[in-house]
């Protein structure tokens, strides 16, 4: 169905986006960035940890649409995935850029 | 656009910045269509156009730098205007009502309507509301912050001369609105201990 | 039979009924369409004139004009009318009359529902502008943001209009956009693969998509705070665990995704009207529609940014930041296609091709003032300022309002067949551009200086005093340039030259019938096999008026249009349409009642309108479908296919489809808000808390499960299955029961605490499509009776089958979530 693998690349953005949105907010209220595992603090460790499978998840289906190449729909999927993986990446970055929870 | 303390004067210089570069840009799109209808005149052209050229060029790789780049300069601006690591030299609660502002020290002391701070000194305001949403503003000194009943909100902000500053309420607040504003005095070290010692 | 008799035979199949009776009956789209467009350009004026109020008071310093509370009335009402009455109703008619005549389609999905999206638009609009008129319209600003909005400080029934007014007019979007998305995927032109539509096309299923996830969680916002004002449910009310800030969520949940629901289908008109004014192809078809696909999903992940001073951690603002600033990166990667296609073509500076230069000086300042605003901390200086009016006029006339204009001057020989008089256009052209330009540049400095929003005076010692001058006198230039325009388009409609069929020379479907459209669109439907089906074949127009294309021939009186595949464009089946009808007002009037009702606090009286509503569906419903077989029909290409009626996948059952993904999307943002007011608002845990309601959640999932099950087993392809009809019944009703009884008996009191308030309303939401669940089985009970449901024509026992799964998945979700909720507590 084309515009399923139209849509695929950004929804996994959007699940991606929502899923950190909701780990750090959950994180700030329950009081997480005082927390430790080993050597991270719990709350950047796992943002960090969604967001690099969110970034990987989404050049693999970016690496998967591109094996279609039919019509302009393929290339046009193919290039709405690597769009959806090139934003998981950059509208992650506050991630490591600034603090947390102020 | 005349600030008066560091958080405020950091978003001046963005904005120059930002506006140096919106006028390029601007420009560019202008030139480009000015071109295109004096082309036009001109005798028929076969050429396709450069997909590569425009859309992967000029619309994608032009606009991913420019952004890219303003979005690190910010986030990392951002983060240093926040209240925090660094302890404040005074925090002072704000509480925002229908229609007035109310500043409480540390001292216990309360002030209306003029909000009293030394002169180049960190201030974190703890801001709240008790009915409607109101919002914190003196243009001058620094950006604002909503006073929400039920949530409480920090401010840093900093003076870095003595002076008086306006401040206004930004968030439509009823009909008291207009007049919903307070004062910033901003002290020098005398006036400040003045202050301090003359429980006005 | 030749062209004539063609035309006179459908002329009559698709005729509206005659006199007033035909005013509340007609369903045809170029009507309605029209309707949407003429009214939306009324509230316009409307609007515009709120907004010389406004700009008369801020004059000057010392204008003493109006006092704050009709100055709170006339800003708010300024915002509502131009957002929900002006712009999204004008993209919706200008859609509903264009794309079947795009897609080479006779008629829209679901004539029926277009007229009930018109009516309800009318009634809802009425209710907002009529109590401007008694001076109780809502004014807490359009974002209506509670407390103040809430019923301690807006005791009248000002925000209750505003409530009510939108969530009417919301029902007529939801309508058109699930008619709209259903109709760009079926009712298309033969051939017409999802890489061959006409651009247009593309960015309508975009917009209509973003609507059908994006309206709800305002819909659910309004429905809380109307039950908060109405009946004391402290969802927003901070001292009872509510919170004010899950209101602004849910607003620009809604508010942001909006933004660009406005400026895509006028994407939309430019894309199609600048190839045609170059004279070549639009540059970069497949990259528009990957950008357009990109800001539909990219808009949604932009809210936060109206709430960058609300105190959100500042990472979090960095996410909605960095989505806000990469949504710039598609809309760039369309600008430049536009500028690429004028540069490759010859450009002509036709009258659209004016306002859409218009449009792109206007809209690069009001884009790259966004890209600024979408920068945390700048955003914190000049939220609330005059620099946000600024900018957010200098999008949206830039996004919309030129593009819109260009449209307008484009389609006027197709809608009227007639050419423009004078040269009035160029005059309205220049007074609105230089108008627009004098009005707003200026602000961008009046609030970098400091100047907040809503405010109906200023100190004099501000120094505002000139500025705000010069922009007042350029509102009034504006405002003589926008009635000019109007009296430019009345001319051409009255006194206009006949115009030649496709002045523009352009090479979409739509130019290929008589103009002005006759009722069916086409007179024999066109097969296509590239984007410009006229630019190939000069004589396209001609050949189907002699009925060398499909349905040619007019068929026992039926409105037949062609559904197609989804994906390839293949002919699937024939689609059989309704006539006029007066259910569509019936239904709009019946809602018009229970929104009067609860505006007047009559809540006792309001629930029997939701009967009468109930039973007009019911009605409505019974008029479908067909007792006998159809079977195959001649398509005119030699092939049959099966009427819609013994087909499968037919556009009632996508209808279903979307209409509960719009449903779900509610359902989420009402777990969202249930997740967030525990993690943010005061006053959490509750002291009150809830034992889990383990034995009903079982009850409640049998009862679910068997539904399910049973309404499958049902299914006409295995026998007759009445019994097992019966069987999916009573599983539905035990789960409707157990729902009821849960706030009866298990559930905290919902005045108590946001606690109650929040999960009385999951169940609510639950019951209510338990409710209509079982109403749709006992309707298949009926129809099954009648003959309607047999084997052959399974079609209405699928669409129950959905409905019926969607409410069984829902309870046991509002079970699970209770459950959970009990041991967090």
């Amino acid at each position: 169905m084309p515009l399923l693998r139209l849509s695929a690349g950004l929804t996994l953005w959007a699940i991606g986006f929502c899923a950190i949105y909701a780990v750090h907010g959950l994180g700030c209220a329950l009081g997480w960035p005082n927390e430790t595992v080993g050597p991270f603090e719990l709350h950047r460790a796992s943002m960090i940890a969604l967001w690099a499978c969110f970034t990987l998840a989404g050049i693999w289906l970016a690496l998967v649409l591109g094996r279609y190449r039919g019509s302009a729909m393929d290339r046009a999927s193919m290039l709405l995935a690597w769009a959806g993986a090139g934003t998981t990446l950059v509208s992650g970055l506050p991630i490591v850029l600034v603090p947390a929870c102020l | 656009m005349d600030p008066a303390g560091p958080s405020a004067a950091a978003i001046a210089d963005l904005w120059w910045w930002m506006l140096a570069g919106s006028v390029l840009l601007s420009g560019l799109v202008f030139v480009i269509l000015f071109l295109a209808f004096r082309r036009a005149g001109r005798a028929e052209r076969s050429d396709a156009p450069s997909e590569k050229l425009w859309l992967g060029w000029l619309g994608l790789a032009m606009p991913v730098v420019v952004l890219l780049a303003l979005l690190t300069y910010a986030l990392h601006l951002g983060g240093r205007i926040l209240p925090g690591p660094d302890a404040p030299d005074l925090t002072v609660e704000v509480t925002a009502y229908n229609w007035g502002w109310s500043f409480r020290y540390p001292d216990g002391r309360v002030s209306e309507r003029v909000l009293h701070i030394p002169a180049d000194a960190k201030i974190d305001l703890v801001i709240s509301a008790t009915d409607v949403i109101h919002s914190f503003w003196v243009p001058r000194l620094a950006g604002k912050m909503d006073a929400i009943p039920g949530h409480v909100n920090e401010l840093r902000i900093e003076a870095d001369r003595p002076g008086t500053f306006a401040g206004v309420c930004a968030e439509y607040c009823g009909i008291g609105h207009v007049d919903h504003d307070f004062q910033v005095i901003a002290h020098d070290g005398e006036s400040w201990q003045d202050f301090l010692e003359n429980r006005e | 039979m030749n062209a004539i008799g063609r035309h006179r035979g459908l002329a009559r199949i698709w005729a509206g009924e005659p006199g007033l009776r035909g005013v509340f009956s007609a369903v045809s789209h170029t009507d309605i369409g029209k309707r949407f467009i003429i009214a939306s350009a009324i509230f316009f004026a409307i609007a515009g004139v709120l907004a010389m109020l406004i700009r008369a008071q801020l004059a000057t310093s010392h204008s003493a004009f109006v006092g704050p509370e009709a100055y709170a009335q006339i800003f708010t009402m300024h915002g509502s009318i131009m957002m929900f009455l002006f712009a999204i109703p004008m993209l919706e008619g200008v859609a509903i009359y264009l794309l079947p005549k795009l897609l080479g389609s006779r008629d829209l999905a679901f004539p029926r529902l277009t007229a009930l999206g018109w009516w309800c638009y009318l009634f809802g609009g009425s209710i907002m502008v009529g109590s401007l008129l008694v001076g109780l319209a809502p004014n807490a600003g359009w974002f209506l943001y509670p407390p103040l909005s809430g019923p301690e400080y807006t005791p009248g029934v000002n925000s209750d209009v505003w409530l009510l007014g939108v969530t009417f007019v919301e029902i007529s979007a939801m309508c058109a956009a699930i008619e709209i998305v259903v109709t760009i995927l079926k009712f298309r032109a033969k051939g017409m693969r999802l890489d061959r539509m006409p651009i247009y096309a593309w960015y309508i299923l975009a917009t209509a998509g973003m609507m059908i996830f994006g309206f709800p969680p305002l819909i659910l916002g309004s429905i809380l705070l109307e039950i908060e004002r109405a009946f004391g449910w402290p969802f927003f009310d901070p001292e009872l665990g509510g919170s004010p800030l899950l209101w602004q969520h849910l607003f620009w949940l809604f508010g942001h995704p909006e933004v660009y629901i406005i400026f895509l289908p006028a994407a939309g008109a430019i894309s199609t009207i600048i190839p045609v004014m170059a004279r070549t192809k639009l540059i970069g078809y497949g990259a528009i529609v990957a950008s357009v696909m990109a800001l539909a999903f990219l808009s949604f992940g932009l809210w936060v940014h109206h709430m960058f001073t609300t105190g959100i951690p500042h990472m979090a603002l960095g996410f909605f930041s960095a989505a806000s600033v990469l949504v710039a990166i598609p809309t760039s990667i369309q600008i430049f296609a536009w500028l690429g296609t004028l540069w490759a073509g010859r450009p002509k500076l036709e009258l659209p091709m004016l306002y859409l230069l218009g449009f792109f000086f206007v809209f690069i300042l009001g884009g790259l003032t966004g890209v600024m605003l979408a920068i945390v901390p700048f955003n914190q200086q000049a939220h609330d300022t005059a620099f946000v009016t600024a900018h957010l006029h200098y999008v949206l006339a830039g996004g919309f309002v030129f593009p819109m204009l260009a449209a307008a001057y484009y389609w006027m020989p197709h809608v009227t067949g007639r050419l423009r008089v004078m040269r009035i256009g160029e005059a309205a052209f220049w007074l609105i551009f230089i108008g627009f330009n004098i009005t707003f540049f200026g602000m961008h400095l009046t609030g970098l200086l400091g100047m907040p929003r809503r405010v109906y005076t200023y100190p004099a010692e501000a120094g505002w005093d000139w500025l705000n001058l010069v922009s007042s006198i350029g509102g009034f230039l504006q405002a003589f340039g926008f009635a000019l325009f109007a009296l430019d388009i009345a001319l051409q409609a009255w006194l206009g030259r006949p115009a030649r069929r496709n002045p523009w020379g352009a090479g979409t479907l739509e130019w290929t019938m008589m103009t002005p459209p006759p009722a069916y669109n086409f007179a024999s439907l066109p097969e296509v096999e590239c984007r410009e089906p006229l630019g190939a074949r000069g004589t396209l127009a001609a050949d189907l008026a002699r009925g060398e294309g499909l349905l040619a021939a007019p068929r026992n009186g039926w409105r037949e249009t062609l559904a197609v595949d989804i994906a390839s464009g293949k002919p699937d089946h024939v689609a059989i349409l309704p006539g006029p009808s007066l259910l569509p007002v019936a239904a709009a009037a019946s809602f018009g009642g229970f929104f009067a009702m609860m505006l007047l606090s009559l809540y006792w009286i309001a629930p029997l309108f939701l009967v009468a509503v109930t039973v007009v569906i019911w009605l409505w419903a019974s008029t479908n479908g067909s007792r006998e077989p159809v079977g195959p029909l001649e398509i005119g290409d030699g092939t049959t296919v099966p009427s819609h009626y013994e087909a499968q996948g037919t556009v009632g059952y996508w209808g279903s489809v979307f209409a509960l993904c719009a449903s779900g999307t509610l359902f989420g943002s009402l777990i969202f808000g249930f997740a967030y007011l525990w993690t943010v608002a005061p006053h959490w845990p509750p002291q009150t808390g809830l034992d889990a309601p383990l034995f009903e959640t079982g009850l409640i999932v049998a009862g679910a499960l068997a539904a399910a099950i049973f309404v499958r087993l049902a299914l006409p392809r295995t026998g007759n299955g009445e019994g097992r009809l019966y069987l999916a019944i009573a599983g539905m009703g035990l789960t409707l029961l157990v729902l009821a009884s849960l706030p009866v008996l298990r559930l905290p009191a919902p005045t108590d605490h946001a606690f109650g308030a929040v999960s009385t309303t999951l169940v609510a939401y639950g019951l209510f499509h338990a409710m209509v669940a079982t109403l749709i089985l006992a309707f298949m009970m009926v129809r099954k009776r009648q003959g309607f449901v047999a084997h052959g024509r399974p079609q209405e026992m699928r669409v129950a089958t959905l409905w019926v799964d969607y409410a069984a998945g829902t309870a046991i979700v509002v079970a699970l979530v209770l459950v959970l909720a009990a041991w967090g507590v």
